[in-house]
């Protein structure tokens, strides 16, 4: 998949309250992924505006105090039985 | 995107030009922040459209004016950096990582002083993204974000009042994403994620005096010699010009977000690159129903955008701003802004 740009976790601005990771889109709007995507291991962030998207550099324990700034778990892998 | 930065009383995304702003004074530079627009004119008068980061003296009217006279002017993601008729450097609107330079103040919705010109003559301001400069008395200032080390080299996320960048002398510079390009001592200099380029600018540059260049977000062009060259990233096309000719020389040039703009002897203007929203024009399989972007022409190449038909009219300057694309005409009697 081609992306835009890399972009660090760091570089972007977490609303705890929404809990959606977002980096300005040179379109004006900004690229958005929610913590929980990354936590999955998503790491591609869309604009909702455009077809741009960017690839989000993290590793899983980054998201560990965005979970605590917004007061939240990550989620809990769902087990499958037989 | 849906916000009215083109100064047209809607939203709509367009790809054939249209009349944004007229008047009897001439604009000089017009330059776009995420979501709104700026336009100076040769009077000194300021006026913005959009999603203004500024408190809005009026609602009802497309551009609204600034009080006061300015001498410059650029804009970053949602703050805006002036230059008053006073000499004062100016900053206003939002900015969390320090490039409003007013130290811990984050939103600000008029125009504070931030800096008294040493040299009024030559200074200028330059604004991207998270970063202000101010270039004045040869000396480049700068505030904003620091992550990529395009303020000092010891990294930081915020410095938020102008502080050395180069003691210079500086020449030229131009700004982009995280990045800022500069000729100091007739040297070129990269800070930031492009300074890896910084060799290869140095040598294009030293061997002449005669060049331009302008920065999209994650790239720097040159002109010299009426060729363009390119360094940096073009996963939309950003760099088709550096491999084109033009028949004609050109008379004027910028660069947006990540889009390009050329006037060819004053009469055509080109644009390549991102042009999703509709900011490189139509092409020949477009449906632009009354003008408005039918998205066909995403990656542009070197696209013919305008040209002059009346006779006593040209192209006098073209700006690029965030995907959108501006084309200043002017006749014996008026100016305009497509």
């Amino acid at each position: 998949m081609s992306t835009y740009d890399q972009v660090e976790i760091e570089d972007m601005t977490f609303d705890p309250d929404t809990q959606i990771f977002t980096y300005p889109c040179p379109c004006g709007d900004r690229f958005q992924i929610y913590i929980d995507d990354l936590y999955d291991g998503e790491e591609i962030a869309v604009c909702p505006s455009c077809s741009l998207m960017i690839q989000v550099i993290f590793e899983q324990e980054d998201l560990r105090e965005f979970y605590d700034e917004a007061g939240t778990q990550p989620p809990v892998p769902v087990t499958v039985s037989a | 995107m849906g916000v009215d930065s083109l100064g047209l009383g809607h939203d709509n995304d367009m790809m054939e030009p249209q009349l944004s702003f007229e008047g009897p004074n001439k604009p000089i530079k017009i330059c776009g922040g995420g979501n709104f627009t700026a336009l100076l004119q040769e009077d000194g008068s300021l006026y913005l459209a959009g999603d203004v980061p500024l408190e809005r003296s009026s609602s009802d009217d497309n551009w609204i004016q600034v009080r006061g006279l300015f001498k410059d002017v650029s804009c970053g993601w949602s703050h805006v950096v002036a230059i008053t008729s006073e000499d004062i450097v100016v900053s206003g609107g939002v900015g969390e990582k320090g490039e409003l330079g007013q130290l811990d103040t984050r939103h600000s919705l008029s125009l504070q002083p931030i800096w008294t010109l040493q040299n009024p003559r030559e200074a200028q301001v330059f604004a991207c993204f998270y970063n202000t400069y101010v270039l004045d008395d040869g000396k480049l200032y700068g505030c904003g974000s620091n992550s990529k080390s395009q303020l000092k080299e010891s990294k930081s996320r915020a410095i938020c009042s102008l502080t050395i960048v180069s003691a210079g002398p500086v020449s030229h510079a131009c700004v982009g994403k995280n990045f800022v390009c500069f000729v100091e001592k007739g040297q070129a200099r990269v800070m930031g994620t492009m300074a890896q380029y910084e060799a290869e600018l140095r040598n294009i540059m030293s061997e002449n005096t005669n060049f331009e260049f302008n920065s999209m977000w994650t790239s720097i062009v040159v002109l010299l010699h009426q060729k363009f060259y390119f360094y940096g990233q073009a996963s939309q096309k950003q760099d088709v010009v550096a491999v084109h000719s033009f028949n004609e020389p050109a008379t004027a040039w910028s660069t947006g977000s990540e889009h390009g703009m050329v006037c060819i002897d004053k009469r055509e203007v080109y644009c390549w690159g991102w042009g999703e929203h509709g900011n490189c024009g139509s092409i020949a399989t477009s449906r632009a129903i009354n003008g408005v972007n039918d998205k066909s022409n995403v990656n542009s190449e070197v696209n013919s955008v305008y040209k002059v038909t009346a006779s006593d009219s040209i192209v006098y300057a073209c700006f690029g701003g965030c995907a959108t694309s501006w084309i200043c005409t002017a006749t014996s009697e008026s100016e305009t802004c497509k």
